[in-house]
């Protein structure tokens, strides 16, 4: 519905490796992201499960949908917005080494749509859609 | 957690295409039925439903309505990304402190 994305660049001066880690990590990611079991493979599903200070207590379905390791990291994630809609969209994470050894990393969360989690069938053609898009 | 009639509006696929072929140009029923495999009655509850979730509006010229979906409807879903907006750059700012305390540590002994 909408073609509005967020976009967010940051140089690090870690290198590509120690960011991947920092992603990739179940700890680590859940130190600056959220609760999660997350595993880097292009397919696997995982969750989010948000901390109570955000104020949102369901889960976030989510499945990995890149995995280039020191290099790009997205996933889909679903996240309940009203009592019988989703929003989905995905997050996408890529890392570029710099001269000095740092780290530019880019981070863009676009494809939001919403998705009626009354009816399966929708939701399923919509995550094929994504899929193919990704 | 936002509880509003625009995400159960739009959460129909065809609803979905509805709004947006309307977002490009104001049109009638007849035209607007033209570009789907769907019967006009049912072309005309998705614009009723669009209607009261405030998503469409309608122009009346003689006998015939005109519709046009209604940007201001968006509003909720556009709070939505807002707050994610808002909340990426802290994240990344956390990240930073991650990262700092992974090379802290190994420093130890």
């Amino acid at each position: 519905v909408t073609s509005e994305s967020i976009i967010i660049e940051c140089d690090l001066p870690d290198s590509p490796e120690k960011v991947w880690r920092a992603l990739t990590e179940q700890n680590l990611l859940a130190a600056w992201l959220m609760p999660n079991d997350m595993q880097p493979e292009a397919g696997s599903r995982f969750r989010f499960v948000p901390a109570d200070e955000e104020g949102r207590a369901k889960p976030i379905d989510c499945e990995v949908l890149q995995a280039v390791p020191n290099q790009v990291l997205s996933w889909h994630q679903s996240e309940q917005a009203a009592a019988h809609a989703s929003v989905e969209s995905v997050v996408t994470i890529v890392l570029a080494a710099t001269p000095d050894g740092g780290t530019r990393l880019r981070l863009v969360h676009d494809g939001f749509v919403q998705v009626s989690t009354r009816e399966p069938r929708g939701r399923g053609d919509m995550t094929c859609l994504l899929r193919r898009a990704a | 957690m936002l509880e509003s009639p625009v995400f159960r509006a739009l959460a129909d696929p065809t609803r979905r295409a509805v709004f947006e072929r309307l977002s490009k140009r104001e049109m009638s029923v007849n035209e607007l039925t033209a570009g789907f495999l769907v019967s006009q009655p049912a072309i005309s509850q998705h614009l009723t439903a669009l209607k009261s979730a405030g998503l469409v509006s309608e122009r009346r010229e003689g006998r015939r309505i005109y519709y046009r979906s209604d940007p201001r409807g968006l509003a909720p879903l556009t709070s939505w990304i807002e707050r994610h907006q808002a909340l990426w750059p802290a994240r990344i700012e956390k990240l930073k402190r991650v990262l700092n305390e992974m090379e802290s540590k190994k420093e130890l002994p």
